[in-house]
């Protein structure tokens, strides 16, 4: 394989010390410059074809010839930017590229519907459960209620310009809001709007802790795919201004279609 | 902001101290009643607090037997930034950096297009590998041009971080931006990470720009930990 220019091999400096021998024999074994490579060169002809999502990629054949590379080498970096959801193979058809994810403001992320809004996606919400329910015993906890305290439970499905993202369940203490239960929350109506507007709560803080992990087989059905989808687990704490914890939500999104991002400004030095 | 309610204190203050290795993974936290009789307050308020870190995963409290710490692999709380490696100090335990390579190389497209500098310019990379005793595992790639530190090469990175790097040199960095999504991993990521080919894993990645918003430093890491703490306020 011919190295074109632009690129040049540094041999790896690694400093052998105690314990690391087994990780220098892993990395040495995987000393995978050449697929990580392809890889960048597979970028750089999406990037100058100016290839787009839903675009084709050439074959692998005519891949491996265009970069004199061999074939399970370029798998791997194919198999590399599928993972990472940037491209998906079609059997028989080809190699697609992928939508970018849509990338979620975390920070300044308080109201799906508002926030979404203003970036101009098409904000979608059905509401697939409203009900009162009697609360169980993380939600008594989390609200300082006894088991059993009566509760709303609403589960939506949010979608963004039509693709259903996530599903959405909160709990809120019937008492919190009393009569809450004769909006109906399926027509982009906000909950946060409603509670602002109706009982003057104003969320203003959320507590997220995010995990990854599978969907379950009710999800799958929910948001219409194949099994066996990743998906980012919420489990959020909304607060109101007063410090009162007013709603615990859950909501399991999308890895696929789905990215936070965060925009930290760090103290200057100076 | 609305007042520091009592049980968001003592939820603040327990959390700290697990962040901070005072109580670790498998410990046994003070009962509600002596955290309750120590400050001073209300078995109602206590409850409140560790409901809060129970919801957050941080503990697990079990009928009759007491309430225990949980975070086996640690929680990352993103607010606190001071580049991953703060990120990962801030986890309170003492964590292992090994660096697997380090290396200069020609930025090509790659470089070239984070970074909008020309294709020929070097570019300094840096692999490392952290791993704290409960074996939770980071693997970190780093990237700056080597025309913002010099010397990039010369500096033990096991020692030091990239940000200690560029304070020395003068680098100021004022924004950082991060992005957090779950990829599918393989080797030679998955088997550094002692994680299955295929297996699904937090990804982070980082962009820092300096006071005139040019993009100083690139940084990648895959993370075995099971969840990330995140605190979102409005303004």
């Amino acid at each position: 394989m011919t190295m074109p220019n632009g690129w040049c091999f540094t041999r790896p400096r690694f400093r052998p010390g105690e314990g690391e021998e087994e990780v220098w024999k892993i990395m040495s074994k995987y000393t995978q410059l050449v697929s990580d490579k392809l890889r960048e060169d597979i970028e750089e002809y999406i990037d100058t074809h100016h290839l787009k999502e839903g675009d084709k990629l050439p074959s692998e054949r005519f891949l491996a010839e265009l970069f004199k590379a061999n074939r399970i080498t370029l798998r791997k970096a194919l198999r590399q930017m599928a993972g990472e959801g940037l491209i998906y193979s079609i059997p028989t058809q080809g190699t697609f590229l992928s939508q970018p994810k849509f990338c979620e403001n975390v920070a300044g992320f308080i109201s799906f519907s508002s926030a979404w809004g203003e970036d101009g996606r098409r904000v979608g919400s059905k509401q697939l459960k409203f009900a009162v329910v009697d609360s169980d015993l993380k939600t008594s906890r989390l609200f300082g209620v006894p088991l059993g305290s009566k509760v709303y439970e609403l589960r939506r499905l949010r979608l963004l310009d039509d693709v259903p993202v996530s599903i959405e369940t909160s709990y809120l203490l019937e008492e919190t809001c009393p009569g809450l239960i004769r909006f109906d929350f399926g027509h982009n109506r906000s909950l946060y709007q409603t509670l602002f507007e109706e009982y003057g709560i104003r969320i203003r803080q959320q507590q997220q802790n995010i995990r990854a992990t599978k969907m379950t087989e009710e999800e799958t059905e929910i948001f219409c795919m194949e099994p066996g989808g990743s998906v980012f687990y919420i489990s959020a704490v909304g607060i109101a201004e007063d410090g009162r914890s007013i709603e615990r939500s859950i909501c399991v999104t999308r890895a696929d279609r789905y990215a936070f991002g965060y925009r930290v400004s760090l103290p200057s030095a100076r | 902001m609305g007042k520091y309610m009592l049980y968001q204190q003592l939820a603040d203050s327990l959390r700290d101290k697990i962040y901070e290795g005072t109580y670790t993974f498998g410990d046994k936290i003070p009962s509600e009643r002596t955290l309750a009789a120590t400050f001073g307050i209300s078995h109602l308020t206590v409850r409140k607090a560790l409901a809060i870190l129970e919801e957050e995963g941080l503990l697990d409290r079990r009928q009759g037997n007491g309430t225990f710490v949980r975070v086996q692999k640690h929680p990352v709380d993103m607010r606190h930034t001071d580049g991953f490696s703060g990120m990962l100090r801030q986890r309170g335990r003492a964590v292992a950096r090994k660096v697997l390579y380090s290396g200069t190389r020609q930025a090509g497209f790659k470089y070239g297009k984070i970074f909008g500098i020309e294709r020929e310019e070097e570019v300094f990379e840096c692999i490392s590998l952290f791993q704290d005793a409960d074996g939770a595992r980071i693997l970190e790639y780093n990237a700056v041009p080597c025309k913002y530190i010099p010397n990039a090469s010369d500096y033990d990175y096991s020692i030091y971080s990239l940000r200690d790097i560029y304070r020395r040199n003068d680098v100021e960095i004022v924004e950082e931006r991060q992005r957090l999504e779950i990829v599918r991993i393989y080797n030679p990521q998955a088997e550094l990470l002692g994680m299955e080919e295929g297996a699904d894993m937090l990804l982070l990645s980082a962009t820092s720009c300096d006071t005139q918003g040019k993009v100083v430093e690139w940084t990648k890491i895959y993370d075995n930990a099971e969840r990330m703490v995140f605190y979102a306020s409005t303004v």
